[in-house]
Parts: structure tokens; C-alpha cells; sequence
């Protein structure tokens, strides 16, 4: 009885108004996972259809091996120029994304092969970093060395002939060939996607808990329904409390719901069943800790628009500083101390750490969540206060 | 136990520099149906939020049903149901939902919830929309949604702030009857603040005129329009540089005190001779006295309030905003 009975039937209250508004509520949480990891997950991971053009001086077996090894993989869309001046137009148009010149003698039976040479668009980084690295796995599987030559700019001198790229195409490559052999030590995966994912969960659980518990305290203060449970003889906490809860609950909703669409895109969660017990956790700390910041917005501040104003300006920097779209290692060295400094951080490496790695070290596990724990902690005595003075 | 339902003394409650409520004395007897009666930002609001300890008294006491405000809150308000200005049902829960909710703020056994809940829809004649949601309810149903809201705890005091605030006449007339039936079959003394005379006049057994915080005027809606005029009120209006000699010709002529406001002149009549109208028109006529309306009618309640204010309340109630909702967004 008492303050649990009324946080009960208050979150009861909540979860029916969700309930109400649950084709709503889905959407909203289905809108950011699905933009973030079916586009940005799958976005510069891999290249489809990227349209090239191959001046082949050579028309020999190898030649035509060669272009359609480049081409078998789906990455790369070839169309065959055989003028080596047209397909410079066609890379100074934008039309393709590199130009490929197979020199004359490239099938000849001899131990060395001719240099290739690639005349790479390099204004888009993602489609030429993965042309390269396309080109250079087939030339390598070929026994030839490449030699490529940035056009950085379209409006600069786009006409202008490499002066070494003829001699140079001529030359012949005794290099030794090599390959390069990749191990993966702890990842599952080494796709953006699957890092991504966790980032994306943890994120979901934190907008979802802010908006939910939150909004609904200041809707609830707005129309007046705040004074109908007043003038009750309920405990005024319980108010709080069940705003919370269900604000817990409904982020943790939207939290699997963004779990289920990366793991249909192809996510993992190598740690098993352990795993999901961990990730579990760490969304509801997560959860626990925003929603607090939630209550204490929602308890101070009458109008939704600065909600929103204020809300964004706290979550968004801890998005990006925690680490959930790109490596915390890849921030500028005046911005890590905030990563570090960043309950979220914390978070998003857990679940990170189980879903990629597939466990977690002891150590770690008890850094994390003491941490998330605290700052949860932190956050609740602070919307205890806010909400014990403006309600008395 | 206490006769009274609501005793008040000498209450006071100041926001900063503002006095909202101003040493409201009052007692509410068992069983009565009392009226606040007074313009916006009278105090009406702020009283009703003290005794139900949403508001802290700057000073003075207030108790209900015997018990202090203060220092027992929760009996307070276990004995207190609330109707509040803003109509607060739960829009997106049904009928049924927003009065489960409440039975369980208060703590009910859920059987007897249950029983509460077919008995107040039946009350409100809601039952066919048990299962609907409030929000798709008309203005109407929603208010008496809310008031059988706040019985679901048999209280034995209802406080409704402003309840027709916004209705049109049938619902209006409507909910009045609900109130007095619940006045009446269940013995539930009514509390309510209003700034609509003729709600007042309808409904209550007593009124208290209150005005800047002060109770200016309390008794019956008859002995407060008596206290005017026993017999009727003669009501001239002309323009602004004529008052005066029309004041003096009508002082002159049928020894009788007038008061003017504005382009208003107001003359009281104890009793009626035959054609009195018609003799103060044409002794007008006869001073040349021009005029744009005279009329004569039983005192009024509005009578009352402009005697006491000094100003009419429509005057004042004049800025209100219809629509509460659109208050809400204002702020």
C-alpha cells in the first residue's frame, strides 16, 4: 500500500495513454533506428554499381579477365571507352568515379606485368577509398601494380595529361607481389554497421526516456491533470516515481524495438544470452539515469518548446560525444575529456563490448555500470529536489 | 465533529507584493450549496487552493469538516472532492479508466471501485459511454465526467471552480441539476466559484460577494438583492453631462437618492405607485432632459454587485476568455 499502490495506479495511468498512443509511439521509436542503421549502418560499408570506364589498349584474354574480375564483385559498374581522352571527359563530367587504363602487352606472357593506371575522382572519399582498395585486390590477384593519379579537382585542370602516366604505363613492374592476411582478434564483425547498432540502441533508450516521462510531467502540470492527483491523499513522490517508471518502460520498449530492426539488418549479439541480459542492464541504466534529467525538465519548465530546446541541447552533444556514431578516439583532443566525462560513453561500450566482443571483463562491467549507477543515483536526488520545490 | 463543513478565519494569502485572499472569514454549513461569486482575480481560486493545500495560508486558519487545512491535509482532503476550472478529465483513457484511477488514488478496495464506477456513470448518464474514450466526449459530458470524478469517494464536501465556465445553456442548465441532486440525495454540501450572477442566483442557498480579496457582501440571494432595494430599481441611462440635473430633478421631484456610474444612473424604489415610470419619463420630457433608455426592474443580483463593487461584473468579467483551454495555452 501506500506509495507503491499510488505509483502503481499512476503508472498504470501512463501505460494505458501509451497504450492509446501506441501506433504513435512505435513510429516515433522505429524512426530513428530505421534512418540510422538502414541508412547510415549500411552507408559507405560497401559500394554497389559504382560506374567506372576502362580504356583497354591490351584486348588480350588477360585484359578482359581482368575487367570482368573487377566487375564480378557488384561493386564496380564498367563501360568500356576506347579512347583514353573520351573516358578523362567522362571522369571530369562526373559521369564515372575513375578511369582505368589497361596498357597494351598486359596480356603477353611475360613475368612482369605493366603498371595499370587509374585516374581516380577522389571528391567523394568513400566510393575512391573503396574503388582502390576494389582495384587493388584485383590487381593484386593479377600479379599487377597500380598506379593512380588523383584528379582532386573537377574545375582545375581536369584536361591535363598525367606527363608520366604513358612512359610510366610501359614500365615494367618487378615488384613482388603480396597479400595481406586480416585476423580479427575479439570483434564479431568489423562492419560500421554492427558498431553503429549499439550506439543506436543506447541512444533510442536515453531520446525515448527524456521524452516520454518528461513530457508528460509538464503536459500533465500544463492542463491541470497534476492538480487532480494533488488534491488526492496520494504521496505527492509517487507522482514522480511513476513518471519514471513509466518512462523506463516505454524507452526500454522503443530500446528493443531499435535492438530487433539492427538485428534484421544483420546485427549480432555475440554474447549470447548472457549477452542480452547485459545489454538489458545497461539500456534500463541508461534509461534510469535520462529519465531523471527528464522529470527535473519536466517539473521546472512550463512550455514543451524549451523542453525540446533544452532537452536536444543536453542529449545531442552526449550522442555524439559518447562515442555511438564514431569512435570516441576519433574526437579532437580538447573534446575526449567530455567523452570521458560522459555517463553515456559508458553505456554505449558495454553494449558495444557484448555485442561485438561477446563478453565483457568483470573489471569493466562493475567500472560501467558503478558509473551509470551514480550518475542514475545523481539524477534522481536532483528531480527528487526539483520536484519536491515546485510541488511542495 | 464540527457543524460546519468549511470554517474560515481570518485567512490571508500574499504572493510577493499581490494580496490575493485579504482576511476571508466564512462558515459553510453541512448540506448547503455556497457560492464565491466575484470577477477573475478576485481571490475565488486562491481560497479554494488553500483549503484544499495546494497553496500555503500566509495567515490565518482555515478548517474542513473540523480538521486544519494544515495540519491535517489528508483527512482534508479524503472529506473533499475537486472539480477544477481547467475540466480535467484524461482525454486519452475512457470513462471507466479515468474513474478506476481515481478510485485507486483513493485507495478503494477494487470491488467497491467497481460498484462506484456504474453508480456515477449512472449518476451522470454516461453509462452507454462507459467504454469511450473522454476525450471524443462533448464539453458537457466531460464536466459532468469530472464531477462524478470527484465523488467517486463519497466526499462529503465538493468544491467545483467555475463549473460552467464555457457551456452552452443546455449543459449548463444540465449541471445544475446534477449538482443539485447530488446536493440533494447524497447530502453533499456544494462549494462553488462563480462570476456569473444568474448561476449564483439559480443555485446557491447563500453567496459571498468577494472582491479583491475581501468578502464584501454574504446572505441569500434574496436578502442580498433586498438589502438594494425592497421594492425596485429604476435604471436611466443618458449621456454624461446630463447625469447630474437628471439626479437633481429626480431628487427634486419624488424625494429619491440616486447613484450614477458612468452613463448609468440607478434610482431605488421602495414601492411602486402606479405608473411611476411612466411619471419620472415625462417629468424629464418636461425638463427637456434628453435620455436614451429608462427601464424599471426587480433588484438583481448584478444590482447588488454594482452597489458593492462599483462596478458591474460583466464589466470586469468582460476580458474572460470562453474557452479555458485557450487560457491554458496563454500562459
Amino acid at each position: 500500500m501506500g506509495i507503491l499502490h499510488d505509483t502503481y495506479a499512476l503508472y498504470i495511468r501512463e501505460m494505458l495513454i501509451f497504450k492509446k498512443n501506441i501506433r504513435t509511439s512505435i513510429g516515433r521509436s522505429l524512426i530513428f533506428p530505421l534512418v540510422l542503421i538502414l541508412l547510415l549502418g549500411n552507408l559507405g560499408s560497401t559500394i554497389r554499381n559504382l560506374p567506372a570506364a576502362v580504356v583497354n589498349y591490351d584486348n588480350g584474354v588477360a585484359s578482359i579477365n581482368f575487367m570482368n574480375a573487377l566487375e564480378s564483385s557488384g561493386e564496380i559498374s564498367i563501360t568500356s571507352i576506347t579512347n583514353q581522352h573520351t573516358a578523362l571527359q567522362m571522369l571530369a563530367n562526373g559521369d564515372v568515379a575513375f578511369v582505368l587504363v589497361i596498357p597494351p602487352g598486359f596480356s603477353a606472357a611475360s613475368a612482369s606485368k605493366p603498371n595499370l593506371v587509374v585516374y581516380i575522382d577522389s571528391s567523394s572519399p568513400i566510393a575512391s577509398a573503396s574503388a582502390i582498395a576494389a582495384l587493388e585486390q584485383t590487381a593484386q590477384s593479377f600479379g599487377a601494380k597500380l598506379a593512380t593519379q588523383n584528379i582532386a579537382s573537377r574545375t582545375g585542370n581536369s584536361q591535363a595529361q598525367p606527363p608520366s602516366a604513358a612512359s610510366g604505363a610501359l614500365q615494367a613492374n618487378n615488384a613482388p607481389s603480396f597479400s595481406m592476411y586480416t585476423n580479427y582478434t575479439y570483434g564479431a564483425s568489423e562492419s560500421y554497421k554492427d558498431f553503429l547498432i549499439a550506439g543506436i540502441v543506447i541512444m533510442v533508450t536515453a531520446f525515448g526516456s527524456m521524452w516520454s516521462g518528461g513530457i508528460s510531467l509538464l503536459t500533465d502540470r500544463q492542463f491541470g491533470n497534476l492538480k487532480t492527483f494533488l488534491v488526492t491523499p496520494i504521496n505527492r513522490m509517487s507522482i514522480l516515481f511513476s513518471k519514471m517508471a513509466s518512462g523506463i518502460t516505454q524507452s526500454m520498449i522503443s530500446g528493443f524495438i531499435a535492438l530487433g530492426v539492427g538485428i534484421l539488418d544483420g546485427g549480432i549479439v555475440a554474447g549470447g544470452a548472457m549477452g542480452w541480459i547485459w545489454i538489458i542492464v545497461f539500456m534500463f541504466l541508461s534509461a534510469f539515469g535520462f529519465s531523471g534529467i527528464a522529470t527535473i525538465l519536466g517539473a521546472r519548465i512550463n512550455k514543451i518548446e524549451v523542453f525540446s530546446l533544452i532537452g536536444m541541447a543536453i542529449t545531442m552533444p552526449m550522442w555524439f560525444l559518447s562515442g555511438a556514431f564514431l569512435p570516441t578516439s576519433t574526437l579532437p583532443n580538447f573534446m575526449q575529456p567530455f567523452s570521458i566525462y560522459n555517463p553515456m560513453t559508458y553505456a554505449v561500450d558495454a553494449v558495444r563490448d557484448v555485442m561485438l566482443k561477446g563478453f565483457i571483463s568483470a573489471a569493466n562491467l562493475l567500472f560501467y555500470s558503478t558509473i551509470l549507477i551514480v550518475f542514475g543515483a545523481v539524477m534522481a536526488v536532483l528531480s527528487y529536489i526539483a520536484f519536491k520545490q515546485t510541488m511542495g | 465533529m464540527s457543524e460546519y463543513a468549511i470554517e474560515v478565519y481570518d485567512l490571508v494569502k500574499k504572493f510577493n507584493d499581490l494580496t490575493a485572499v485579504d482576511g476571508i472569514t466564512l462558515k459553510i454549513s453541512k448540506g448547503e450549496i455556497f457560492g464565491l461569486l466575484g470577477p477573475n482575480g478576485a481571490g475565488k481560486s486562491t481560497t479554494i487552493n488553500i483549503l484544499l493545500h495546494l497553496l500555503e495560508p500566509t495567515s490565518g486558519k482555515a478548517l474542513v469538516g473540523g480538521y486544519d487545512i494544515v495540519k491535517h491535509s489528508r483527512e482534508v482532503k479524503k472529506l473533499i472532492g475537486l472539480v477544477p476550472q481547467e475540466t480535467v478529465v484524461e482525454p486519452e483513457l475512457t470513462a471507466e479508466a479515468n474513474l478506476r484511477l481515481f478510485g485507486r488514488l483513493y485507495e478503494l478496495p477494487e470491488d467497491e471501485i467497481e460498484r462506484k464506477i456504474s453508480e456515477l456513470l449512472k449518476l451522470a448518464e454516461l453509462s452507454e459511454f462507459r467504454y469511450k474514450l473522454a476525450g471524443t466526449f462533448s464539453g458537457g459530458m466531460q464536466r459532468r465526467l469530472a464531477v462524478v470524478k470527484a465523488l467517486i469517494h463519497d466526499p462529503s464536501i465538493l468544491i467545483l471552480d467555475e463549473p460552467t465556465v464555457g457551456l452552452d445553456v443546455q449543459n449548463r442548465t444540465a449541471l445544475w441539476n446534477l449538482l443539485k441532486k447530488i446536493n440533494r440525495e447524497r447530502g453533499v454540501t456544494i462549494l462553488l466559484t462563480t462570476q456569473y450572477l444568474e448561476e449564483a442566483d439559480m443555485l446557491c442557498n447563500r453567496i459571498a460577494i468577494i472582491d479583491h480579496g475581501k468578502i464584501k457582501a454574504l446572505g441569500t440571494p434574496a436578502q442580498l438583492k433586498q438589502s438594494i432595494s425592497k421594492g425596485f430599481i429604476i435604471e436611466i441611462f443618458a449621456e454624461q453631462k446630463y447625469t447630474k440635473d437628471i439626479i437633481a430633478l429626480i431628487k427634486r421631484k419624488f424625494r429619491l437618492e440616486s447613484s450614477v456610474s458612468g452613463d448609468r444612473i440607478t434610482v431605488n424604489v421602495s414601492e411602486d405607485p402606479v405608473d411611476f415610470l411612466g411619471k419620472v419619463s415625462s417629468e424629464l420630457e418636461k425638463e427637456k432632459l434628453p435620455i436614451v433608455s429608462i427601464s424599471m426592474h426587480m433588484p438583481t443580483l448584478d444590482d447588488v454587485f454594482l452597489k458593492i463593487t462599483g462596478s458591474s461584473i460583466r464589466d470586469t468579467a468582460n476580458n474572460e476568455v470562453v474557452s479555458p483551454t485557450m487560457r491554458l495555452r496563454g500562459r
